[in-house]
């Protein structure tokens, strides 16, 4: 009789428990948000969209990113000038890494050595090594407002938008050297490698473009621009992009207007324009390439878009502000 | 022989590598920033030990702050505009004739780009003697609308907003709001007459109605009182808001919270609209806050702001437009792909007709921005920011 009081009582907890072992012990996908404005991560499970847990983070938490050889969450905390280190069995934060001041986008080296992440009041870039979770070297004048970071495919290479200069910086963080700068639209924000490497795409918040780089020649190859009818231009500001697994698409966040647009990697065309909530930003795609996710930072939640469809078939309230979206297994 | 020709060769080298050296130098830019030094806009103020407009360090408010800031930000810009960037200050002493002392500096020191800081008369007497000059030239602090309009000058741009813009702004505000009748004090000053013009010209606009007109003047005489007490100047009439036009503030500061009736209080003081005010918290503007407080110890105030933009938009147009030796400014910043970015939201540009940066406007309080203009609800057929200021068939400018 006790043991049945107990269960009874305690239904909600074992529930939760029960749902926690099953999310994270079979191969289900798992929605992250890092919400800006509330200091906490909410967790989604892709299938069930249900709210698994909702936790702590530093202040003001932005960027995340997943390592899976240690179940781990790396998240710039911007407000309090580090990137905590979240454990995903325990959802408790177990360490930090030093970034200099006002972290917000951050980006890992492919073999997991270092991160590199951009300090927007300090114009730099700061190197971390993770395993002692250490500053190496601090790389000066990357222009004002640095922000998207983005390591090359083979590692070599960061590339990082400049906000305030309108360019993209390519640097050498193993060396700490300036190796080129491209100037691109006005307000780049985010960038992101085409799947097989060859291109570097870049958002332009202002400018209302998309400057698609080649990375062999560090030149500007081509230039996106976005038109839909009873949206102005002013109105399209894009933020971030999710690529297709497969490569062929581009999913790129149009901010204000509230759209997110789909266009083809092998042409550039702009095929689609999905609607979604207010001010648009972050986005993330599922491994299976059938479903999108993205942050309304103005809602206070997320859209799921079905990617066949192309239309967004659920909204889920999370924290205040969202601002990254990853998709881990 | 031999040995002659090494060395000959030894020698043009470094020849070469010397002229190599001086290729990479880049050509300087000279930044002509010119302001008065009696200045009534930047008086110290009233007898009090502290400067009470504000709570921070007031001394040193003048626009060549944000000046400077613009200076150190737009150095990156360097690199891709293939120049040295160089601000020359020049402060006009009262024994000195401004227009004479600017254009001998200008040509003296091969300037290629002014901002000023000056009043709408001494303004007027300057860009008249600089018009055959050819010379780019922004005013930072003057938001008179007879410059924007009848008395426009071809080679000078504004960065901050015009008074009606401003005005234009609350209207829109009071019309969402549907606070419709409006009390407007008006201040002994001259500027003061005509910001309180353009609030009631702003006012017919949106619909909103002025129950009445009246002077307050600054003082306690008690046979004045219908003029300096507030239970007087703001009874007997029917009113959802005060407007109160003063340059000098030291009367409006009293107005809110003092009014006869329960009414917001708008214009200098209450709800003020601003080209930038420094607790506005998106579209970046903490960074560039943040850049500023550091350098400078202080807010960053509108005319702080419209130096720092200024100089962004020179970097803007010589990184995009200059590609040969006839590159204007004046043509570049009018140029239908010219974009800016103010750190305020939308891409900025300017007015073709009267040469004006079209810009949001940030309706605040001494400490939040309440409201941006234009409000959603106002559209103009091509761009919204023209809901606010005048548009090409309201502007007189010809130039």
């Amino acid at each position: 009789m006790r043991f049945i009081n107990f269960i009874y009582k305690n239904i909600i907890k074992l529930s939760f428990i029960i749902t926690l072992i099953f999310s994270f012990s079979s191969n289900a996908e798992t929605i992250l948000v890092s919400n800006e404005g509330s200091d906490n991560i909410t967790i989604i499970d892709l299938k069930t969209y249900e709210v698994i847990a909702t936790i702590d983070s530093g202040n003001r938490p932005r960027d995340m990113h997943y390592v899976s050889s240690s179940n781990s969450l790396l998240v710039a905390a911007s407000e309090d000038d580090t990137i905590n280190i979240i454990d995903m069995n325990t959802f408790k934060i177990t360490g930090n890494l030093e970034t200099g001041d006002d972290p917000e986008i951050f980006d890992i080296s492919p073999n997991g050595k270092i991160a590199v992440v951009s300090n927007e009041d300090d114009n730099a870039a700061t190197v971390i090594d993770i395993t002692s979770g250490k500053i190496i070297r601090v790389i000066e004048d990357v222009g004002i407002e640095p922000e998207g970071v983005n390591f090359s495919p083979d590692g070599q290479l960061v590339y990082i938008t400049s906000e305030g200069t309108n360019t993209v910086l390519i640097i050498d963080p193993w060396e700490g050297k300036v190796i080129e700068e491209i100037l691109v639209g006005n307000r780049p924000r985010r960038g992101a490698f085409t799947k097989n490497g060859q291109e570097y795409w870049v958002t332009n918040e202002l400018g209302g473009t998309v400057s698609v780089i080649d990375t062999n020649s560090f030149k500007v190859i081509h230039n996106i621009k976005f038109e839909k009818k009873g949206i102005r231009s002013t109105e399209i500001t894009p933020v971030d992009f999710a690529m297709s697994n497969d490569g062929s698409l581009a999913y790129i966040t149009l901010g204000r207007s509230k759209h997110v647009a789909v266009v083809q990697t092998k042409n550039y065309d702009v095929i689609d324009y999905i609607l979604a909530g207010s001010r648009v930003w972050g986005a993330a795609i599922s491994s299976d390439d059938k479903t999108l996710i993205v942050t309304n930072g103005n809602s206070d939640d997320i859209s799921i878009i079905d990617t066949d469809k192309r239309a967004s078939i659920k909204s889920i309230a999370v924290g205040r502000t969202p601002h990254t979206v990853r998709i881990i297994d | 022989m031999k040995l002659f020709s090494l060395q000959a060769t030894i020698l043009i080298i470094c020849l070469m590598s010397i002229n190599i050296l001086s290729a990479e130098e880049n050509p300087i830019f000279n930044i002509g920033y010119y302001d008065l030094e009696k200045d009534i806009r930047y008086d110290i103020w009233g007898v009090h030990p502290v400067d009470i407009r504000s709570n921070t360090n007031q001394l040193y408010k003048r626009p060549i702050a944000g000046a400077e800031l613009g200076l150190k930000d737009i150095k990156p810009f360097q690199r891709m505009s293939k120049v040295k960037f160089n601000l020359i200050k020049k402060r006009i002493k009262a024994s000195e004739d401004a227009s004479e002392t600017i254009y001998n500096h200008i040509i003296k020191n091969d300037i290629k780009f002014i901002l000023l800081d000056f009043p709408v008369a001494e303004l007027l007497q300057i860009t008249n003697k600089i018009n055959d000059l050819n010379i780019t030239a922004i005013n930072v602090s003057s938001k008179n609308n007879e410059l924007r309009s009848s008395q426009c000058s071809k080679n000078l741009f504004h960065t901050i907003p015009s008074e009606r813009m401003l005005s234009d702004s609350l209207a829109q505000y009071l019309s969402e709001k549907k606070w419709r009748k409006i009390l407007v004090l008006i201040g002994p000053l001259e500027i003061d007459e005509a910001k309180a013009k353009s609030f009631i010209e702003s006012a017919k606009q949106f619909g909103l109605k002025i129950t009445d007109k009246r002077n307050f003047v600054l003082g306690n005489d008690p046979r004045a009182r219908d003029q300096n007490d507030l239970d007087f100047l703001t009874g007997s009439a029917k009113y959802d808001a005060v407007y109160i036009a003063d340059t000098h503030k030291e009367f409006s500061y009293r107005v809110p919270f003092a009014t006869h009736r329960p009414a917001i209080v708008i214009g200098s003081s209450g709800l003020i609209p601003r080209a930038w005010h420094w607790s506005y918290l998106r579209h970046g503007a903490p960074q560039v806050h943040g850049r500023f407080e550091r350098m400078h110890k202080r807010r960053m105030t509108e005319e702080d702001w419209a130096a720092w933009v200024a100089m962004r938009a020179m970097a803007e147009a010589l990184v995009r437009f200059k590609d040969n030796e006839n590159f204007s400014l004046s043509k570049a910043f009018v140029n239908e792909e010219f974009k800016l970015d103010g750190s305020k939201g939308p891409i900025l540009n300017f007015r073709p007709w009267n040469r004006q940066l079209r810009q949001p406007i940030m309706l605040s309080t001494e400490n939040w921005v309440t409201s941006i203009a234009p409000l959603n609800s106002f559209v103009h057929r091509e761009n919204n920011l023209d809901t606010i200021g005048m548009d090409n068939k309201t502007s007189k400018c010809v130039n």
